[in-house]
């Protein structure tokens, strides 16, 4: 009878087949980023160099594709691998701590506080140009910042979404408004402010993979480990806490670890828009709206999503680079349409 | 007997104004309790406050002989289940996801699952909850709450939006759970008739204050309906039960 009970009642826990497309997904991403480019290096003739370098036989590509491969082009991949899964993640989190489809990691004025963060970098450090790794670290600090003082504006703990989300639309335009200003007594920083807005992860080196890797991290695990308590949540607070769910505690913690997540994706390229909300949409049309299913998906869809979103970004015009959240906003919007297409027929 | 439900002198304030003034109430095992009402007369405010999801200016509240103030979530979720008077019912999840939702270890399923079967929802497991008839999104709703296997059920007005025959068919689930695992169960409930029905006791509340409380032919009388309603009721009686009509006595032709 137990035997029977347990076929009657299927969880909302993640199928294998889902995480293995998804890994898959990811993996070719990844290959398809190290194989193209201004220069063409075959995906073959990258396999067989790992599996030389592992020991496990194969073949070296030649010093300059190695140099192409592994030095210039598998920092800025797997940067936008950890970026692109961290801003899905805290996306599909914000979502589900809001109850809000809309909601994207950038809600609570992560944005403004870190486009305030960088301008004040390059403005007043770099005379016009700082050093890319002191506008990270500027960035990131204005991003939490901004997430703080929404938290505080909002009224702590006790306040409810909609409160949250108010104070960090109250937040994020006065810190617009900061960073407008400061833009205006340097004509000089105007350009670099705006490259930094579009977002880029052409400064992405091992050195500064390993500064935002921690938070990434962190974050990334924090929310999955949430994931469960999303759902619980997803009924509405009166009745999650009377399912025992502890409502401020989970909220605080998720929204906490998102918006570190989130801080350290943007510090590290940007302002990279789309990726937060339309990979976990297409997530959840393809595989259902438990977020034990979402987040861990989306951190493999929105890793491979902005690997080739990054490889469109360095190879649609010779010689120059588009600013990489142009290229997600057009790469996302058809390729949403389409999974919301497939989805409705899917459903009839 | 440890009563499931012992609160006293339980007051909640909103404003400077008392929703709930100095209310008594008790529910011992397998006893059925009803509030009723008029609109404003502080019902939900009181099985919320009872049920843990809002905080108290005064009094005491003990859940199966603990203070629920000295109780953790998860705790106080396993010695009260709440249904309230609007369920969210998420779009897309199913049926077995949404009562599953307190928890998935081994013992929870198979809880699930015979809970399920004994409400027969078996069958809709993987239907969408949204796509359920109100009777059986009702009947979800309320086995996601026994799942909780707590000793006490609150439900805040449990047959909102349904028909007649639904009406009867959750009270009767409710009714027959209380049966047979001596449930305690806390209802607020509109429909006078529905209340005399299935009540052993119940409870008018007028201006957050108990007005009367005891056996369901001392409190569903013509006088204090009409005095607490504001309109005048016949009581007439069927099977046994009292049935409350509106309009004078003299106004009620039986046919």
């Amino acid at each position: 009878m137990r035997t029977g009970a347990r076929e009657a009642t299927p969880s909302a826990a993640l199928r294998a087949r889902h995480l293995v497309a998804a890994i898959a997904f990811a993996v070719v991403a990844t290959g398809v980023g190290l194989s193209v480019g201004s220069v063409h290096v075959p995906i073959t003739a990258i396999v067989k160099d790992v599996a030389w370098r592992a020991g496990l036989g194969g073949q070296p590509m030649s010093p300059v594709d190695a140099i192409i491969v592994w030095t210039l082009r598998a920092p800025r991949v797997v940067m936008a691998l950890l970026v692109g899964g961290t801003l899905a993640v805290a996306g599909g989190s914000y979502q589900g701590v809001f109850r809000n489809p809309l909601a994207d990691p950038y809600l609570l004025g992560i944005a403004s506080g870190a486009g305030l963060g960088a301008t004040i970098a390059i403005v007043t450090i770099g005379g016009g140009g700082a050093e890319p790794g002191v506008t990270t670290i500027f960035a990131f600090v204005g991003a939490l910042v901004a997430v703080a003082l929404t938290w505080l504006v909002a009224g702590r703990g006790g306040a409810g979404p909609t409160t949250l989300i108010l104070a960090g639309v109250a937040v994020a335009s006065v810190l617009a408004a900061g960073q407008t200003l400061l833009q205006q007594t340097s004509s000089l920083a105007v350009a670099h402010v705006y490259y930094w807005l579009l977002g880029s992860l052409a400064s992405a080196t091992w050195s500064s993979i390993l500064g935002v890797l921690p938070y990434m991290a962190v974050s990334v695990a924090v929310c999955l480990v949430c994931a469960r308590l999303l759902d619980v949540l997803s009924v509405g607070e009166l009745e999650s806490a009377s399912l025992g769910l502890p409502v401020v505690a989970v909220r605080t913690t998720v929204i906490a670890a998102a918006s570190l997540g989130a801080a350290a994706a943007v510090s590290a390229a940007g302002l990279i828009g789309f990726v937060g909300i339309v990979v976990p949409h297409a997530v959840r049309l393809m595989v259902g709206v438990s977020y034990r299913r979402i987040l861990v998906l989306s951190l493999f869809g929105g890793a491979g999503f902005l690997v080739l979103a990054d490889v469109l970004a360095r190879s649609i015009l010779a010689g120059q680079e588009l600013p990489i959240g142009v290229v997600t906003a057009i790469l996302g919007v058809p390729f949403f349409v389409l999974v919301l297409h497939v989805g409705r027929l899917r459903l009839r | 007997m440890t009563a499931a439900l012992a609160a006293t002198g339980l007051t909640v304030r909103v404003g400077g104004r008392a929703l709930v003034d100095d209310v008594e109430l008790t529910a011992s095992p397998g006893e059925w309790v009803t509030v009723i009402g008029p609109n404003g007369a502080g019902k939900t405010t009181l099985v919320h406050a009872v049920a843990g999801l809002r905080s108290l200016d005064g009094g005491r509240v003990a859940l199966s002989g603990r203070d629920l103030s000295t109780l953790s979530s998860r705790a106080r979720a396993s010695l009260v289940a709440f249904v309230p008077q609007t369920p969210v019912v998420p779009e897309g999840l199913s049926v077995a996801e949404y009562v599953l939702l307190r928890g998935e270890t081994p013992r929870d399923r198979a809880v699930v699952g015979e809970v399920m079967a004994r409400l027969d929802l078996t069958e809709l497991a993987l239907r969408s909850v949204h796509t359920l008839s109100g009777g059986e999104r009702q009947r979800a709703v309320i086995a996601r709450a026994l799942a909780q296997e707590a000793p006490l059920l609150v439900l805040d007005e449990p047959t909102t939006g349904l028909d007649l025959r639904h009406q009867l068919d959750v009270l009767q689930v409710v009714a027959e759970e209380r049966r047979s695992r001596r449930i305690a169960v806390l209802a607020t409930l509109h429909d006078l008739t529905l209340a005399g029905r299935f009540a052993d006791r119940i409870v008018l509340l007028d201006g957050g204050r108990t007005v009367a409380t005891g056996a369901v032919r001392d409190v569903l009388t013509e006088e204090l309906l009409c005095a607490h309603y504001g309109v005048a009721v016949t009581v007439l009686e069927h099977d046994g039960v009292p049935v409350v009509v509106p309009g004078s006595p003299s106004a009620v032709r039986v046919t």
